[in-house]
């Protein structure tokens, strides 16, 4: 019998970095693709549809978080602030009676003021480490809400508006909330969906390409051990800093595009919670890889969509006010917080883990591992 | 091992239910919102050091302090442009400063880094 050779051994420099090292993740990308191509041309359901931006937004900030939690090991509680800072940045250069920018100047601009904010925190995390920086992150949401609160000119105040523009998700031609191609005409909702994945696909991109090369090595030395990394000589400042403010970037582009989505960004939204959220994605979808922030994205997005959508048949769950159970949103974090601790128990690895040990069980057939 | 872990959960809920009994007696009663006190609980104990229980009274009477001055003092007229919620902040911000000089707070200890 021909020895199968196991794909998790690289036989070379050069396929240790390739982009899609195995068969299945490349029929895994051909099949997420699909169903992102094809799902806006034949659903008109807008439950679904929204399910997918939804879940692409938040894939774009999960990735950027997975790269400072998973890969630089720096975790942090600030997501919700930054995606408050990229929001924001929608409703102060889009808004047409503000300055009024299109697609291609205000989501590079998100980005770019994320990265600023996001390198001026970094140098906390030279100094603060471990759980003593996971609160300061904390604070730092805190402190972000009473200043999105409090400087109102800039921000609209506690709940801001986007006003409804023709061309606010235009690039050219092509405007993403009034779509039409080839004939086919797409609603708000799916021409988001192509707008959202095109961000997450290239996201990924530079993540995946990030974690391959030098700084990837970089930070995941840090994340080893930073000392350790520092006297092998990898700049704690540099790379420190650099995760930060990629990160942050990420996650303020995901702010822009949810307020550009929902067209309404409240300060009261961009709590703890939010952020908690996050790590609950990267957690169950995978600390440390790619592919597993965007599946947990999709999972995590799935189960409340799911379950206020079937609120009728299940028992126990309350739909309107005066019935008795208990109510959607409370079930929802209930759910969240059993998840995490559920995936940390048994699958601390998360989704992506699970699909690698299924993997690798029947690659070694009959062999128990 | 697992009996001392299992004892440290046993004290720390113990004491966090005290906290509880009291915050329920206090005049806004209890409620779901109570949980959100161990938010403003962890920038005490982190200002005070995590390994330090004489540094998480310390911190917890500066936190406390500092929020309440806040709230009395800094809600006059002249003090205005400081905006709503200022006191909500002054915890989260006299802990990073505080965190900023000394990073393992105010008692706890240094650990040594073994490469």
């Amino acid at each position: 019998m021909r020895p199968r050779r196991l794909s998790s051994m690289k036989t070379s420099y050069a396929h240790d970095l390739r982009l899609f090292p195995t068969a299945w993740k490349r029929i895994g990308l051909v099949l997420l693709l699909a169903v992102v191509v094809l799902v806006p041309l034949y659903v008109k359901d807008v439950f679904w549809l929204n399910l997918l931006v939804i879940a692409g937004i938040y894939a774009v900030a999960a990735i950027g978080l997975n790269l400072l939690t998973g890969y630089a090991g720096q975790v942090s509680l600030g997501t919700a602030f930054f995606i408050g800072l990229g929001g924001y940045t929608v409703v102060w250069f889009a808004d047409p009676t503000r300055w009024g920018w299109p697609l291609w100047g205000w989501l590079p601009m998100a980005a770019l003021i994320g990265a600023l904010v996001g390198a001026a925190v970094g140098p906390i995390a030279l100094r603060v480490r471990g759980q003593y920086l996971v609160i300061v992150t904390l604070g730092l949401v805190v402190v972000g809400q009473y200043l999105f609160r409090n400087t109102e000119s800039v921000t609209g105040g506690n709940n801001a508006t986007i006003e409804a523009t023709h061309n606010l998700v235009a690039i050219g031609p092509v405007n993403f909330a009034d779509l039409q191609l080839f004939g086919f005409v797409f609603k708000k909702e799916a021409g988001f969906v192509y707008l959202a994945w095109i961000v997450v696909l290239i996201t990924a991109l530079i993540a995946k390409n990030l974690v391959r090369t030098r700084p990837g090595r970089a930070i995941q030395a840090i994340r080893d051990r930073d000392v350790a990394a520092e006297v092998i000589g990898v700049s704690l400042v540099r790379y420190k800093i650099g995760a930060f403010a990629v990160s942050s970037a990420m996650a303020a582009v995901a702010g822009a595009l949810l307020a550009s989505y929902t067209r309404f960004i409240s300060v009261d939204s961009l709590d703890i919670f939010l952020s908690i959220q996050f790590l609950a994605i990267i957690i169950v979808g995978g600390v440390g890889t790619i592919y597993g922030a965007v599946l947990g994205a999709v999972a995590l997005q799935a189960i409340p969509e799911f379950i206020n959508r079937f609120s009728d048949s299940l028992p126990y769950v309350a739909t309107g006010t005066g019935e008795s159970g208990i109510s959607v949103a409370s079930l929802n974090s209930a759910i969240f917080g059993i998840l995490i601790i559920v995936f940390l128990i048994f699958f601390p690895h998360g989704l992506a883990a699970l699909w690698e040990r299924t993997k690798a069980f029947f690659q070694r057939w009959p062999y128990r591992t | 091992m697992s009996r001392i872990l299992a004892l440290s959960w046993v004290i720390s809920a113990a004491v966090a239910a005290i906290a509880g009994v009291m915050l329920a007696a206090s005049p806004n009663g209890a409620n779901q919102t109570i949980s959100l006190v161990a938010l403003t609980a962890l920038p005490a104990l982190i200002l005070g050091g995590l390994e330090s229980p004489a540094g998480a009274v310390v911190g917890g009477l500066i936190i406390g302090i500092a929020q309440v001055m806040a709230a009395g003092y800094l809600t006059q007229d002249s003090y205005e442009w400081l905006g709503l919620g200022f006191d909500q902040v002054m915890p989260y911000l006299v802990m990073i400063l505080v965190l900023l000089v000394r990073p393992y707070g105010l008692f706890g200890s240094k650990t040594v880094q073994r490469v």
